[in-house]
Order: C-alpha cells, then structure tokens, then sequence
C-alpha cells in the first residue's frame, strides 16, 4: 500500500516553483541557524559588492601622500598599504570583483553544465560514454594546474579568469547533473511523459530539471565558493587581475612580504576571503540538508 | 763516555724541539682564537666548478678556496692587486703585462708560479666560462715564473675587471675539473687553491654546510684573522633570517629591504647597507612606429617622475637617486655628483606632450613580478595620472616569462616596460650592452636607443684604462642621457645584509658573495 503511495507521489513530477515551497524552505533555513548565518553573510558581500564603491572614502588606486603605512585608525579604518592606499577602501572595492568574475563564471558553468549533464544522462548510450570520458580526463588534471596553463596561454584578464573557471567546473556540473538525471530517467512521470509524446527539450527542461534542482542549487553554491578561492589563489600568484587592482588575493600575495611592518594590509582582505568562503559553505551545507541531498559533493 | 752523552743530546733535543711544537702549537690556537669562526648563512650552492659559478653561495664557497689575479674594490670600483701585485698596459692597450706575488703556496703546499696563472685563464677559454662575456678574446702566456703576459686583439678598458671576474680564480696547473669531490682522504684534494682557507667538509643542500679551515700558509701576513669559517646552508631568506637571531649563524648577506627596520631594532644584530648599481630601468622604445621615437615623449616621461619620491615610497629613502642613466653613484670614482638632471615638474610634461602633438599619452606599462616592481608600477601609473596628461595600464608579468624571448610581450619586445639590472662592477658594461647600436642585435638594446654622440662616447670609453679621462667621458654620457635618453632610473637600490654586533671589519661587496672574509673577526 505504501509502495503504491510512493509510486503515485513520484508520478507527478515536481514543478519549478511553488509558494508553498519556497515557504517550507525559508522555514527551514530559519531552523537550521548556521545556514542562516551562510545565507546573511553571502546576502552582505552581494550588497557590498553592489554599494561598497559607493560607501569607500577613498578611490582603490589613490595613493594618499604621507600617509603610508598607518595602522587602523578612525581615518583609516582597516589602515593604510605600504604606498598609503586605504586598506578598508580597497576591500570594499574588492567585493565587487571577488563577486562578479566567480559569480559568472559559476552562473556559465553551472548553465552550460546542467544542458550538457541533462542531456548526456538522459540520452546514455555511445554519446554519453565518449564525452563523459573525455570531460573525465579533464578533471584528472589539479584544477589550479590547468588554471595557470590556460591563464598562461591566453593571457591574464578578467575574461582569461572566467573562461578558465568555465573549463574547470563544466565537467564538475556536468557529472553531478548526469548522475541526477540517470536516477530520475526510470522514474515514472517520465515514463508518462515519453508515453504522453512529449518533446525532449519538455522533458528535459520541465520534467527532470526540477528534479535535480536541489542538486544544482547545492553544486552552483559549493563551485561559487571554489570559483572564489581559485579566483583569490590566481590574484595570489599573479595571474589574475593586474595592479592596482583590489583583488583579494593580489592584496594578500602583496601584503605578505610587508607582514611585519603592515599586518593589516595582510589581516583584512584575507579575513574577507575567509569570511566569504566559509559564509558561501555554510550556505550550500545548509541548502543540501534541507533538499536532503545526499548526492557526492 | 762518549756513547753515554749521546744518548742524553738526544733528550735534551727532542725537549726542545717537542716544547718548541707545543710552543707553536699553542700560538697557533691562541691566534685561531683570536680571530674565532665566522658562520654564513646563504642558499645551497648549485655549481662548484669555478669557471661555471654564477649565484652568490657558488661565489662564496671559491672566494674563501681561491686567490684572484686582481679585484674590484667594493667600495669605490677601482682596481686592486692582488696574486698580480703590479701590472702595465702598453701603450697601444694590447698588451697586459703582470708580475706575480712571490712566496704564494696552494693548499697542497706546492708554490705558485705564473704558468699556473696563465693555465687558469687558458682554462677560462677551453671551458667557455661567462667571465669571457668582460674579458672577450685574449691570449695569455708565462714568459718566466713571475710574469704573466696577456694580448687582446683591440682595446677594452674592461677587461681588468674582466680579470677579476668571479670565475676567475687562480687554479694549480692542470686542473682541468676543479672541485670535484674525492673519495676518503682524498676528498678535498681537488679544491686546490692558494685562497685563505681550505676546505674541511662539504655537505651539498639545505641543511648542509661547506666547513673551512684558515690556511696557516697564506701568503698575505696577519690574513685571515678568522681561525675558519662555515658557510650553511638554508632553504630561503627567511630560515636565514631565523638563524641570525637564534644565533646559527653570524652573517647573512641578501634580505629584504623590509627588514631593515625589523632587525634594526634588533640590538644583537647590525644591519649592513651596501650601495649597488642594480637598478630599474623604466624605459620607452624609440624606433619607429613607438611612442618614444620622439625625444619629447622621452623628456615628457622624465618630467612626469619624482625619482625622490618614489625612493622614499618604495625604498624607505635608503636607496641613492643617481641621474637618469647607468652610472651609478656606487661607482664612486665614475658618478658626477654635481650634474644637474631634469627635476620633477609635472606641467612641463604635459607641455612637452602637447608640443608632440599628443593630448593624453596613453599606453600599457609591463613590469616583471620581482622585487617591488609591481608596486613600481602601480605608483607611476597614479603619479603619471595626476599630470592629466599621462594614462597607463599596467600589466604585471611573471619574471621568467618576462625574460623570455619566446614570450612575444618579453622586455625586449613591449613598448613601455620596467626592467632590472644587476649590479656590474664597471659603467661601461652596461653602456656597452645596452645602450648602443650593436645591442640591438645582441638582445640587449631593449629601447632600440641610438645617439651618435653616445656611441662616440663609448667608443672612446672603451679604448681607455685612465680614471681621469673615463670621469670627463662619462660626465659626457651623462648629458646625453639627461638630453635623449629613453630611460628613467628611479634609484639604485642597496644591498640589506646583516651580522650579529660580534662580527667586525666586515665590508659587504655589491656581489654579497664575492664578499672577503680576510681581516673579519668574530668577538668570542
């Protein structure tokens, strides 16, 4: 009797969104306090990012003369870099980027990844195996590796930075969206659907697509907060954005050879990284706990 | 009778001459306590072999096992005798005639002769060592035991520092592969030479250390006052750094410029700043179809950078602000202190610009990821900026690849671009390289600079030993830089070292690994 429920339940397919949904969840997110936490913290850094140019007092880039090396005071309230650069100026500065160049570049590979994953699970067969193959080779290199041949080759920018994430988290998303869709693939309502003579793009996009939704939220979350730290890791090295940039991580490799004499220049921008990964991770543990997905992360 | 005393002579001689002994014996301890052993903390040398050394641990390690025919004197860049006690140039400045010190013994105990001389620079040659790159072609012959004779097919007035190059240590004849490690006793028998010290043990690699001991027979009295010295090694600046404090070690010769201030404080350590001429040059391309084929463009740039200002921005003021061009204020006999270069005066950029025709100078500024380059950059980008009138992008390179001429943005190639030099112990090397027709080609002229006037200058230079006559020709090269030149120069930059307060008589060379540890003492 209960195995007919279930098989009943499971035959209609879950929509996209719902009222009643969205009240469940935030329900749950008021429950679960760290997620609560994750979620506040990744909603601050947006808005730093939209109104922290608008806040800073001073310009990223300006060098303000004779005022070098200052430890955090009212004037300065993060300091000032070794060539007199407002440190709390250029954090704020630096959400914008820590933001957006991940953030697209998570948005485009989390895209292009969920079209390629439906539809290699849902079709299988010889297409499935060769590109899955192929994309599995890619994810046998370290991720940073191939970031800096990429970055090496076609030069360092903003654009360099996003393709380069977009190559390395396609096959992530790809492979989690795929072993999502071949669980649902049996499942009855899409068995109903096939028999009803549905199209495949109907299929794809507004029968399974919801379904493996709670894992696209968890994976889009988990590669933002990677994207991040691969982002942070390129500045660090080098790689990434050019000076005078405020990038986190070119902050941090910069500040480092003057840590004894300028720690805050070091202790802020780092402290923002941290922040936002460890906010962006409690985030994404929280949204897999409360879509009970227990797929591999 | 006779038979009885004989016996008793002998007695009384082997007394004496076991009381002389201990006599000795003890002069010696109580002189090898005197001048107590001195710890250098470094990187692990790569190379051995002299004539392939390159980085300053390999610099150090033959320093102390090896004599030179002459030196450069650190402080001043003159030259100075040495195994070659006195020398005369012909009159055609062909010909390099040296008369050898007397009573020079190696480490063997064998006696130096001027065929073991003329063998280690003939071995320069057969090996193809980069002290050629000063020395050019020559030939080298040993007329009798205390000459040493050398031709060069046409004057150079480098080629004494040539003579002094570090490769050019003064080996036992035959010694074709110096420094090879030996088996069992043997061991050391290959770093044979005449230098202060000799060496007792090696271990290669972090963690390891060349030990020395003071070579008794040195030729030059009183020297070495040390009783030896160890050189060990570290995997970076900062274990160094660590060990001076812990007190490992006594002398550690290539910080940070940061940590000037940090071991200042420190009342156990003296931090030692060394004038160098290693620099960077901010320079434009003037050949055709680039923005610095016109000289106002050139001047505008000059005008635009307050070199004082950046020497206290970047360098805490420690570094010298020469003028725009290579001599360097560290080559005490060659700098004019007294000539006037283009000051700071940003509006008269920007007239010079508008007079080019050129409202905005736009452009991308590259810079090696080395030293405080990048911070460099982004400091003239903002001091640019605010004259209006000047708007460069910055693109940071990593330092290989900037050096690399397969990357098509290399130093060579890009339009406005930083770039550092070394420190090299005479003007002229640097002239010659890179600021003249012929560097084009080699891959040195990386601004495409050609001056006719300049060229003439450094002919001239180049054909003359004479201090004198090389002051009024550089003061020369001065004013064609101040007038043309398509470099700024913001500062030399100094060399940080540092040695615990017991370390005296301790002067830094600007190559920190040809550095002599001869009249150096450790307090006890």
């Amino acid at each position: 009797m209960s195995a007919n429920q279930n098989s009943v339940e499971s035959a209609a397919a879950p929509r996209l969104f719902s009222g009643r949904a969205a009240l469940r969840f935030f329900g749950q997110v008021a429950r679960r306090p760290l997620s609560l936490i994750g979620i506040l913290i990744f909603v601050g850094f947006i808005l730093l990012a939209i109104f922290g140019p608008t806040i800073a007092p001073h310009q990223f880039d300006e060098l303000i003369r004779g005022a070098q090396r200052q430890a955090p005071s009212a004037e300065f309230p993060f300091g000032t870099d070794r060539l007199g650069r407002d440190v709390f100026s250029r954090v704020l500065w630096g959400a914008r980027e820590i933001i957006i160049i991940p953030g697209v570049a998570t948005l485009a590979a989390v895209i292009l990844g969920t079209i390629l994953g439906l539809t290699l699970g849902y079709y299988g067969g010889w297409l499935d195996e060769i590109v899955s193959r192929a994309l599995d080779s890619l994810l046998a290199i370290p991720a940073l590796v191939l970031a800096l041949v990429m970055l090496g080759t076609i030069g360092p920018s903003n654009i360099g930075i996003i393709i380069v994430i977009v190559l390395l988290y396609v096959p992530i998303v790809t492979r989690v969206i795929r072993s999502a869709t071949l669980n649902l693939r049996a499942s009855g309502y899409i068995e109903a659907a096939k028999l009803r003579g549905e199209s495949t793009s109907y299929i794809l996009f507004r029968e399974i697509l919801p379904g493996v939704l709670p894992a696209l939220a968890v994976e889009g979350a988990l590669r933002f907060s990677y994207a991040i730290f691969l982002t942070a890791s390129l500045g660090f090295l080098g790689l990434g954005v050019q000076p005078p940039s405020p990038d986190w991580g070119r902050m941090v490799a910069e500040a480092r050879p003057n840590f004894a004499r300028t720690p805050w220049e070091l202790w802020f921008p780092a402290a923002a990284i941290a922040v936002l990964v460890i906010g962006v991770n409690l985030m994404a543990d929280g949204l897999r706990r409360i879509f009970r997905y227990e797929g591999q992360i | 009778m006779l038979h009885y005393r004989k016996p008793r002579r002998r007695i009384r001689h082997i007394v004496i001459f076991v009381s002389l002994f201990l006599l000795l014996i003890g002069a010696i301890s109580t002189q090898a306590q005197d001048g107590g052993i001195l710890r250098v903390g470094m990187n692990p040398p790569a190379v051995l072999d002299p004539a392939q050394i390159s980085n300053d641990p390999e610099l150090a390690l033959n320093r102390a096992i090896y004599d030179y025919l002459v030196e450069v004197n650190p402080v001043d860049s003159s030259i100075i005798p040495e195994i070659g006690t006195s020398w005369t140039i012909s009159d055609d400045g062909l010909t390099y005639t040296f008369t050898i010190a007397e009573g020079v013994a190696f480490h063997d105990g064998s006696a130096l002769t001027s065929a073991d001389v003329a063998f280690s620079f003939q071995h320069l040659k057969d090996v193809s060592s980069r002290a050629l790159s000063l020395l050019g072609d020559y030939e080298v012959s040993a007329p009798d035991a205390t000459t040493v004779t050398f031709t060069i097919p046409e004057r150079n007035s480098v080629f004494l520092y040539g003579l002094a190059s570090p490769q050019a240590v003064i080996l036992k004849d035959g010694t074709t592969e110096a420094n090879v490690l030996g088996e069992g006793d043997a061991a050391f028998a290959n770093f044979n030479g005449t230098g202060p010290f000799i060496l007792t043990a090696y271990t290669p690699g972090v963690g390891g250390k060349a030990v020395f001991t003071r070579n008794d027979n040195y030729w030059k009295e009183g020297q070495p006052k040390l009783a030896g010295m160890e050189q060990i090694y570290f995997a970076d600046v900062d274990a160094q750094i660590n060990a001076l404090l812990s007190g490992e070690v006594d002398f550690i010769f290539k910080l940070p410029l940061a940590q000037v201030g940090t071991l200042g404080q420190n009342e156990n350590v003296n931090v030692i700043l060394t004038q160098t001429a290693q620099h960077a040059v901010i320079r434009l391309r003037t050949d055709a179809g680039h923005a610095g084929e016109d000289v106002r463009v050139r001047q505008a740039l000059k005008y635009a950078t307050d070199r004082d200002f950046l020497n206290d921005l970047l360098l805490d003021g420690l570094g010298t602000v020469g003028h725009n061009d290579p001599i360097a204020p560290a080559y005490g006999i060659f700098y004019n202190p007294d000539f006037q270069d283009i000051a700071y005066d940003p509006d008269k950029a920007c007239e010079l610009l508008s007079e080019a025709g050129i409202e905005t100078l736009e452009g991308k500024l590259y810079a090696p990821i080395a030293f405080e380059y990048a911070d460099l950059a982004a400091t003239l980008q903002q001091m640019w900026g605010e004259t209006g009138c000047i708007n460069v992008e910055i693109e940071t390179v990593e330092e290989g690849l900037y050096y690399d001429f397969s990357n098509p943005d290399n130093y060579f190639e890009v339009d406005l671009g930083i770039t550092g030099w070394g420190h090299r112990p005479s003007p002229q090397i640097l002239l010659r390289l890179a600021y003249v027709e012929s560097g084009i080609e080699s891959g040195w002229n990386e601004s495409r600079y050609v001056d006719p006037r300049l060229e003439e200058l450094v002919k001239q230079a180049n054909e003359t030993t004479d201090v004198e006559e090389l002051k009024a020709i550089y003061a020369q090269v001065s004013e064609v830089f101040n007038d043309t030149g398509p470099i700024i120069i913001p500062y030399f930059a100094p060399l940080v070292s540092a040695s615990s307060a017991a370390v005296t008589d301790l002067v830094v060379d600007p190559f920190p690994g040809l550095t002599d540890y001869r009249n150096v003492s450790v307090a006890g």
